[in-house]
């Protein structure tokens, strides 16, 4: 008799190769597409803003700054969508009784953070390899917000899973939020950049407050602005998780009804 | 032992209304024996069948077991599109908590009895419904179980894998049963030795597998000379309404009246 900690962790496992084969076993530039979809967000914004003003801020490297926004932001818009998807993905695996829809969530979004964080080592080495200043001032609080931003993809991601699956429409409407998104929360520019008038507003998007104190971690120079707060992003995710665990767990049946 | 306590099971129709496909369902399955669901179409079959294997759980009641139950071999489910037949075997591994050992051997047995050749090693989603087939039954036979669950699987493949799965399902039939949902009469009638016939809402054991089938083809209407003659005692004659009880039972006359009640069978 295997307990049920053996068991879950078996299927998160066998779920997790799973899931890394077939994202990568289909195409030969699935591994290459990893690093290319980062790297250009940062070569088409490094050469855009190249014109329209110095690429340094705070003395910063420009390309620098965009990584260190770019991959976190991918990370947790990934994490949310293949996890609003995972359910749908795997059906033909629920044959199993082992495997239930929250470990499909479990192994996708361990996934995507793995690789996330290669991404982000990949990318930093390369950049500190071509000379650019890659200062990494607090590994520790770093490491700690990515987490907080993988738990955080996770809880929305579990939301949208079981929204979607009463409401299909809205998947398109989801990734398309993810456009104004990634413009409202600071990936391209700093917070303090924008004018006052409209910092209020902005300030309601956790995503903005994780990715701005990463950059504090990350930089020596980088200004972060009092009105940041760590425990703003910490119940954020906290109250994600919460919903989105607690909307799953009541309806899970339904999910695997078809 | 595979006993329903209370099993209570509803769906809800996209016009909103919730249909109850079982309520309050009691019925303990009969010990070492290979049982034949049988019943008409949208009865429920499928549904005990997946309740049974743990896959579909009830709104309230339970399955008591303490058997191994094998997962519902079908046509549908079991088999991840993207994934090669090999890596399907290895992931069915994985999630058992195979040793490596047990793994490479059960990945020869599954390749050995699938018989696809090359496509071993393709995406699943390539596969002809044939090849599914194969890979699906070779990879439950792979796994020991008490009981193992097949959904029509029994129309599937040609006349020489048939044989073959049928030589296995044999052999192992000593160690283990079978739960079979088919529509297939013959089938049902040369691998089970008793049905249970689930029909609004209700499981009734035929302990006598040709009483069984009359039931069931009385209820679905199948005229005389439609029925299987082969294995049956007797002419198709319907079960006589004043029967021994238990077919008398499932008489649509008594139907409506026991819905919410349910019934215990064994005797």
């Amino acid at each position: 008799m295997r307990t049920p900690w053996q068991i879950q962790k078996s299927v998160v496992f066998a779920l997790f190769l799973r899931e890394l084969k077939t994202r990568f076993g289909a195409y030969k530039f699935g591994y290459v597409w990893l690093l290319l979809e980062p790297m250009a967000h940062v070569i088409v914004l490094s050469l855009i803003f190249s014109y329209l003003r110095d690429r340094s801020l705070f003395g910063i490297d420009f390309p620098v700054f965009i990584v260190t926004g770019i991959v976190p932001f991918l990370m947790f818009k990934n994490i949310a969508l293949r996890v609003m998807d995972g359910v749908d993905a795997n059906r033909a695996l629920f044959a199993y009784r082992q495997i239930k829809p929250i470990d499909t969530f479990t192994a996708r979004t361990l996934l995507d953070a793995f690789l996330a964080v290669a991404v982000y080592a990949l990318i930093l080495i390369g950049m500190a390899w071509v000379g650019l200043d890659v200062p990494f001032r607090d590994p520790f609080s770093l490491v700690f917000l990515m987490a907080i931003l993988v738990l955080m993809g996770l809880g929305l991601g579990m939301i949208l899973c079981v929204l979607t699956h009463y409401l299909p429409e809205a998947k398109t409407l989801v990734r398309i939020a993810f456009l104004p998104l990634y413009l409202l929360s600071g990936i391209i520019f700093p917070i303090a950049a924008v004018p006052h008038e409209y910092l209020p507003l902005l300030l309601w998007n956790p995503l903005l407050h994780a990715i701005e104190l990463m950059r504090g971690a990350f930089f020596d120079s980088y200004r972060v602005l009092p009105d940041i707060s760590l425990l703003f992003v910490v119940m954020a995710t906290l109250i994600l998780l919460f919903l989105g665990l607690a909307w799953y767990r009541n309806k899970r049946h339904e999910l695997l009804a078809r | 032992m595979i006993e329903l306590q209370n099993l209570t099971k509803s769906y809800r129709l996209s016009s909103g209304v919730r249909r109850y496909v079982f309520s309050d369902l009691n019925f303990s399955f009969p010990e070492g024996a290979n049982i034949g669901l049988i019943g008409r179409n949208g009865a429920g079959k499928s549904t005990l069948l997946r309740l049974i294997g743990g896959i579909d759980t009830p709104d309230h009641g339970r399955v008591v077991t303490d058997e191994r139950i094998s997962w519902p071999v079908g046509l549908t489910g079991g088999l991840q599109g993207s994934l090669t037949g090999r890596d399907s075997v290895k992931f069915v591994c994985r999630i058992y908590g195979t040793t490596r050992e047990e793994m490479r051997e059960k990945i020869r047995f599954v390749q050995a009895f699938a018989e696809i050749g090359e496509y071993f090693d393709q995406p699943v989603k390539s596969y002809s419904s044939g090849m599914r087939a194969r890979l699906n039954f070779g990879l439950s036979w792979a796994f020991d179980f008490d009981y193992y669950l097949m959904d029509e699987v029994g129309a599937v493949g040609d006349a020489r894998f048939k044989q073959k799965s049928r030589r296995l399902m044999e052999e192992r039939i000593g160690a283990a049963n079978i739960i079979l949902v088919s529509h297939a009469m013959p089938e049902i009638a040369r691998l089970c030795n008793v049905v249970v016939l689930v029909d609004e809402g209700r499981a009734t054991l035929y302990k006598d597998v040709d009483e069984g089938i009359r039931a069931y083809q009385d209820l679905a209407n199948i005229p005389p000379h439609k029925r299987m003659r082969g294995g049956m005692n007797g002419n198709a004659r319907p079960a006589p309404a004043t029967g021994d009880g238990q077919a008398g039972r499932v008489k649509r006359t008594t139907r409506a009246a026991n819905t919410q009640t349910g019934q215990e069978s064994e005797n």
